[in-house]
């Protein structure tokens, strides 16, 4: 027997014994004494009534759950968003939505929704789930009509590292912004490129690195009167990569050698020159016998075709051995390939023409939008070859061999180098087809430093790799945030700029990727230690680039948008809730009240029996 | 007190020290937590603060506690203690006077009962639980105050003013300042007062510093960045300095005595540069007009400005070009304008009267004004643009069809002495291989090399031509014939030289000049003629190529108007000015022949003589005997040019043709394989760049001294390459002082960058990928490729 009917059966006893009792007093008074007909009827009702209202107090009857669409109010929501929707059943905000009568504040969604078992849908207003809240959508419909962002940088693209020297190309799209500009300052506040935005707001702008070390560039969104709406920093971390250890070899000196090799000692790259001059002799550095051991200490061999029909089969056979064990190889295309080459090339996976004519070389200006690249007034290296001319002012119009790279999955490094400098995978390694001829007249022209991006870029895509795969930091950490870091190892440390380190804990639900959650709370320049190597990252203060902040939370939040609830994953049914107990013992209270009243009371008596004491003393 | 008093001092002594022990255990562990509630929040002098106020308030309570224990408490303690004293201790501390009989017996019994036995320990107890609680609530307090760590930076920032405040306590401390700025007399600025020390003012301006101290120092200086140093001198409270600004610089005051950790803040004094004055031309609009007919002035309208002030008098710089092509002679004169207006925007104007200057038909008047300002030491001078006044050349006759005809003349070749010489003598050589006739027939061609030689030189001195009215230094008389005799049109030289054959003025009517200058391909100095036309300083002088290797550039049309200029006048009607060189004939080159002196003269006069006998010798084909001769002429020539200046002719490098019988010849003698050259010399230290790294490098805060030094090493070494250098070596001073100031460090590193060398790209490296990556690579890598 459980307690409710044993409460029942007790209850309805003592209900039947005070009906028996009101009955009996009833029936025993005396006629004269005998209560009205509606006090007894009233008494009698009232005992069934309390004694239900009780047994409710104790176990009020459960609530019927109610399938239906919750209200979600969220950062920025607005009185008249609110009008605007059909009203739902319930309505919650969320801790960072503004205080709005008729809204139940509720700590995260998941409690709402554990508050209000059986919501079938959601109805997100104003800005967006914040990261803490989408998990618990699960298989929800959910309904957003986002606001219009804030005006501002919306997107925003930067490299996560830049070596020294190199180009930094921060992309990005603004919002809001008509007939407006953005700029990028350098870390000195000088204005180094600008450039309009583009219909959508996309823009491009160009910075060039210098020393290693973070440097603080910072982004201007003007508008149309040149007024400045936003300012957002964009820190760049210049590093230092190990310098790729070169091999150099030339079938004949000649002015693009000469400043290939120019500049690749400026750039410090260890290298082993070795060019002929004809009649079997050579300048440089010594001979190699290039077996597996020596090409083993190279991380790239730059080779062109002259010198490559020079190796001989055995050597260009052991050096397709390296390449597939890792070695770079850039075959700098100069002249006509003869068919002896050319198949060579084919073992390497590129079947190309002979490159017989010369084409032009579509060439990007000096600097996009008219940015001072590698100008400025800092101390610029005099070079006794570059001659004072402008940079950029005439175009140049630099040639390539016109050959087709023969190979269908040849990759090209950057939309800009597509059509001169292509390579391919070989094993472990990289083969490169570089058909620029004459690249040693942007040093002449005075823009030395395009000509060390060009063939800096060629460097890159084929040198031997170097150093473990950076982790992977979700985009734009925040202060206060939790940032997903993925592909760390076990033991990876966090260090702080305030010099508190903590270690990453793995997810062990992450599986092989080696994903972990990292909350910090400072913003500034965190370095993420792992395996002896150093992998920074930036994190923004909290209220930092709001418009960057709105678009996330917006775009978080429309990808999660569903029209019904999603069917393959079951809707947990909802569970029965205890219904409040308050109404019911106040309802049994007051019945109470009334009965202890009319038992009291006099009303109700006959009436001849109200002086009852006189009655009574005469009874003896 | 009575006997027995001793032993009831003694307990009471007893639990007096009880009792301030107990308190003590109680105080001590809240006085540490004081203590170190003080240092944190404050410092080593609060901490000492704030705990001596802890014992001072536990010595008050405890006072007050010990007061309360008097000999009655304790008798009432004893009372309670001790049964047998039955709770008449009081007796004993009463006066004996005042009790009663039985109350004395009382007593009486009481003293011997302590006697008898020891007093009980009357101390109170330890109040354990209590001190306990303390001990255990502060300790964990006290060691997680001192314990916790602070954000270091914050602290040092907070405590360096607090140290420095402390320690200048006693030190000499500026407490008033003026600075007073005369700027030179002659900008007419007033000198005016500054609240500041910084101050921006004209260079030159002299700034007087009034600076008071308290308490006095012994002796101040104002020390400038550079190490100079002014002292300041003491009048009554005041120290007064002054100082001609000069250039920016940054200076700090220092009193004697002040704390040098840290040194008193750097102060910037800006110069204003004095700007040159620059003018203006209002009148004419174009920097090239020419003369109008009937034109007899030449209005000129300059505008001068400058930001003080221009001097009230200019000078306008005439020049007049007289001549024309290569023969041009300047005269030069000046005059002196008086400007009106404004002295920042002052007008000079004038009218010049054209009628002394003369000008002929393609001369040039050139006019620029040189105005100055008013800058005391040395005033800043500037010119206008030049502005010519151009007489227009006489139109040229119509010369329809003739343009085959004017071109078709042959630039003349000549050989000089040597030369002759080097092919007679190459010419004897070859004989053996050559026929007779050959011989002669190139012997006879040197003749002809000799004899055109000889006209040549015979020129300077008056001779007359022996060819007749024929061209003179054509390549060969015989060939230049026709157009010799065909009438010589006015062709194309006429545009060009228009100046020289009718010249107004009769005295260089002589065809002879125009032939002279310039026409002789081997002629290598244009000015020569300009200076003396002297012609001993021959070709000879640069004893360089062959004169037939080096085709004269321009000589097409210079060689023939020797005395086709007399034929041109006479086409052309209305030129009196040639008269003489129609009618008569000079037998001089006035400006060359008359002005050699007579032993040049004579000898030249001799080197022609030589070259007779060689030319006849040659003619007659033998080169042996022409030898001699030749050599001697040669040796003359040589003595004519060592007479006189020798000009050498400026050319570009004209490289030798290749001979392609040098090439390939198999000789590899001395070529063997080598080393290169390093392909970039080696450069300076990267300083800005190193304490750009260092700057960076938050986690290495602090030891940035060496950096610092050498940045500002390098800055006095590389001053002029920077923009503002000053704004360095404050930002570096800046944070030298403050090596915790985050926005010091930002701000260094922002001026940084700006002066860091930008670098040749480096080659980023892709990263290593992970196994699975290698065997995706390794898979493909199997499939034949296509």
């Amino acid at each position: 027997m459980n307690p409710h009917s044993l409460v029942a059966a007790i209850l309805a006893l003592a209900v039947l014994l005070a009906c028996l009792r009101l009955a009996l007093q009833q029936w025993r008074a005396p006629a004269a004494t005998r209560a009205r007909m509606w006090r007894v009827g009233l008494l009698l009702a009232l005992q069934p009534l309390s004694a239900w209202l009780l047994y409710c107090t104790l176990w009020p009857p459960e609530l019927a759950t109610r399938v239906g669409t919750m209200t979600v109010l969220t950062a920025g929501a607005t009185r008249a968003q609110l009008v605007a929707l059909p009203r739902a059943e319930v309505q919650v905000a969320l801790p960072e939505a503004p205080a709005l009568a008729g809204a139940r504040r509720v700590p995260d969604l998941g409690t709402a929704l554990r508050l209000h078992p059986g919501t079938t849908g959601l109805q997100v207003v104003g800005a967006g789930l914040p990261a803490r809240d989408r998990d618990a959508v699960g298989a929800l419909a959910l309904a957003f009509d986002p606001p219009p962002p804030p005006a501002g940088v919306a997107e925003l693209w930067a490299p996560a590292r830049v070596a020294p020297g190199g180009r930094i190309r921060i992309a990005g799209r603004v919002h809001g912004v008509v007939d407006g500009a953005v700029e990028l300052r350098d870390p000195a506040g000088r204005r180094v490129d600008g450039a309009p935005p583009d219909a959508q707001g996309r823009f491009v702008v160009v910075g060039d690195a210098r020393a290693a070390g973070p440097a603080p560039f910072v982004l201007r969104v003007l508008d149309a009167g040149s007024t400045l709406l936003e300012e957002i920093r964009v820190p760049i971390w210049v590093e230092e990569a190990p310098p790729p250890r070169v091999l150099l070899l030339a079938g004949a000196p000649n002015p693009e050698f000469k400043f290939l090799r120019r500049w690749a000692a400026d750039a410090g790259l260890p290298m082993h020159v070795r060019v002929d001059v004809g009649g079997g002799v050579s300048l440089g550095d010594a001979a190699l016998a290039l077996d597996a051991a020596e090409l083993a200490d190279f991380d790239l061999v730059v080779v062109d075709e002259r010198a490559w029909a020079a190796l001989g089969d055995v050597r260009r056979a052991r050096l397709a051995d390296a390449v597939a064990d890792g070695l770079g190889l850039l075959l700098r295309v100069t002249g006509p390939l003869p068919e002896s080459t050319r198949l060579q090339l084919q073992a390497l996976g590129f079947a190309p023409g002979a490159g017989n004519r010369l084409a032009e070389l579509a060439l990007p200006a000096a600097g996009s939008n008219g940015s001072a690249l590698g100008g400025g007034g800092g101390q610029e290296p005099e070079d006794a070859d570059t001659p004072g001319a402008g940079p950029g002012d005439a175009a140049l119009r630099l040639l390539r061999r016109d050959l087709e790279f023969g190979a269908a999955d040849a990759a090209a490094v950057s939309a800009e180098s597509a059509d001169w400098l292509r390579w391919r995978p070989h094993g472990q390694g990289r083969v490169a087809l570089a058909t620029i001829v004459d690249s040693w007249r942007l040093v002449l022209a005075g823009r030395g430093a395009q000509h060390g991006l060009l063939w800096s870029e060629a460097f890159a895509a084929v040198a031997r790799p170097a150093g473990s795969s950076a982790p992977r930091v979700g985009p734009h950490p925040r202060a206060g945030t939790r940032v997903a870091i993925c592909g760390v190892a076990e033991g990876a440390l966090v260090l702080a700029p305030d010099g508190g380190d903590s270690e990453l804990l793995l997810d062990p639900g992450g599986g092989a990727e080696g994903c972990a959650g990292y909350w910090p709370h400072e913003a500034g320049w965190h370095r993420l230690g792992q395996g002896g190597q150093d992998w920074p990252f930036y994190v923004r203060a909290a209220g930092d680039a709001p418009a960057l902040a709105a678009q996330a939370l917006r775009e978080a939040t429309l990808a999660l948008v569903r029209e019904a609830p999603d069917h393959a994953a079951p809707v947990a049914p909802g569970q029965p809730r205890r219904g409040s107990s308050w109404p019911w013992f106040l309802g049994w209270l007051g019945a109470m009240t009334l009965l202890w009243w009319l038992e009291r009371a006099h009303r109700g008596r006959h009436r001849s029996t109200r002086p009852s004491a006189p009655a009574s003393a005469t009874l003896p | 007190m009575s006997a027995i008093a001793p032993a009831l001092v003694t307990a009471l002594r007893a639990v007096r020290i009880r009792l301030a022990a107990d308190d003590a255990l109680l105080a001590a562990p809240l006085v540490a937590l004081a203590g170190a509630l003080g240092w944190r929040l404050g410092g080593v002098a609060q901490a000492t603060a704030l705990a001596a106020l802890g014992v001072l308030a536990a010595a008050a309570l405890l006072w007050r506690r010990l007061r309360r224990e008097n000999p009655a408490r304790l008798a009432r303690r004893l009372d309670s203690k001790q049964r047998e004293f039955e709770d008449s201790t009081g007796l004993l501390l009463a006066d004996e006077a005042a009790l009663g009989p039985l109350q004395r017996l009382q007593r009486e019994r009481l003293r011997q009962r302590l006697a008898a036995g020891p007093i009980p320990d009357l101390r109170p107890p330890w109040s354990r639980r209590r001190n306990l609680g303390v001990w255990l609530l502060a300790l964990p307090l006290v060691a997680a105050l001192s314990l916790w760590p602070t954000n270091e930076r914050e602290r040092g920032a907070k405590q360096d003013p607090a140290r420095s405040a402390a320690v200048a306590a006693g030190a000499p401390r500026l407490v008033s300042h003026t600075l007073r700025i005369a700027p030179p007399a002659y900008t007419a600025l007033p000198a005016r007062e500054l609240d500041g020390l910084e101050a921006k003012a004209p260079a030159g301006s002299r700034l007087y510093w009034t600076l008071r101290f308290a308490p006095q120092p012994k002796r101040a200086h104002l020390v400038f960045h550079d190490g100079t140093r002014v002292p300041l001198t003491r009048d009554g409270e005041d120290w007064t300095a002054s100082h001609v600004l000069a250039r920016a610089a940054l200076y700090r005051v220092v009193p004697e005595g002040a704390p040098t950790r840290p040194p008193p803040p750097l102060h910037r004094l800006d110069a204003i540069a004095d700007r040159a004055p620059r003018v203006r031309v209002l009148a004419p609009e174009r920097t090239l007009s020419s003369l109008q007919p009937g034109q007899r002035s030449w209005a000129l309208a300059f505008e001068a400005s400058d930001d003080y002030g221009v001097a009230v008098d200019g000078r306008l710089h005439l020049t007049l070009a007289r001549g024309s092509g290569e023969n041009i002679t300047f005269e030069t004169r000046t005059r002196v304008l008086r400007g009106r207006g404004d002295p920042m925007r002052r007008r000079f104007e004038v009218e010049l009267d054209l009628g002394p200057f003369d000008l002929a038909p393609g001369e040039d008047l050139v006019a620029q004004l040189e105005v100055r300002d008013t800058r005391a030491p040395g005033p800043q001078a500037a010119r206008s643009p030049s502005l010519i006044l151009r007489r227009p050349a006489e139109p040229m006759p119509d010369v329809v069809g003739l343009e085959g005809l004017a071109r078709k003349v042959l630039p003349a070749y000549f050989r000089s002495q040597r030369q002759i010489i080097i092919d007679a003598e190459a010419l004897l050589a070859e004989r053996p291989r050559l026929d007779e006739a050959r011989f002669l027939a190139r012997s006879d061609g040197l003749g002809v090399d000799q004899r055109l030689l000889r006209l040549r030189y015979g020129q300077f001195l008056g001779e007359e031509s022996e060819g007749g009215p024929r061209p003179l230094p054509t390549a060969d008389a015989e060939d230049h014939a026709p157009s010799a005799v065909s009438p010589a049109l006015p062709i194309d030289d006429l545009g060009q030289d228009s100046g020289t054959a009718p010249t107004p003025s009769g005295e260089r009517g002589d065809g002879h000049v125009g032939e002279h200058d310039h026409r002789d391909p081997r002629d290598h100095d244009p000015g020569r003629d300009r200076d003396d036309g002297h012609a001993g300083a021959e070709a000879e002088a640069s004893g360089g190529p062959p004169a037939s290797v080096r085709p004269p550039p321009a000589h097409d049309h210079e060689h023939d108007h020797d005395h086709g200029d007399a034929q041109v006048d006479d086409t052309t009607f209305g030129r009196v000015a040639d008269v003489l060189a129609e009618f008569g004939h000079t037998h001089d080159l006035p400006e060359a022949a008359t002005l050699l002196d007579p032993v040049t003269r004579e000898t030249l006069r001799g080197a022609l003589r030589e070259m007779w006998q060689s030319e006849l010798h040659l003619r007659q084909g033998a080169p042996a005997q022409a030898l001699p001769y030749a050599h001697r002429a040669l040796e003359l020539i040589k003595q004519v040019q060592q007479a006189d200046r020798i000009y050498l002719a400026r050319v570009g490098p004209e490289l030798p043709p290749i001979d392609p019988a040098r090439r390939l010849g198999g000789d590899r003698a001395g070529i063997a394989s080598r080393a290169l050259p390093a392909a970039v010399a080696e450069r300076g230290a990267d300083v800005p760049g190193r304490l750009w790294r260092a700057l960076g490098d938050e986690s290495a805060a602090g030891d940035l001294g060496a950096e610092l030094d050498a940045l500002e090493n390098w800055l006095h070494g590389a001053d002029a390459r920077m923009e503002d250098p000053l704004a360095l070596v404050a930002a570096v001073d800046a944070l030298r002082n403050a090596p915790h100031c985050e926005a010091c460090r930002h701000e260094l590193r922002a001026l940084l960058w700006s002066a860091l060398a930008p670098p040749a790209a480096a080659v980023p490296r892709r990263p290593d990928g992970d196994d699975q990556e290698r065997r995706y690579l390794d898979a493909i890598g199997q499939e034949p490729p296509r």
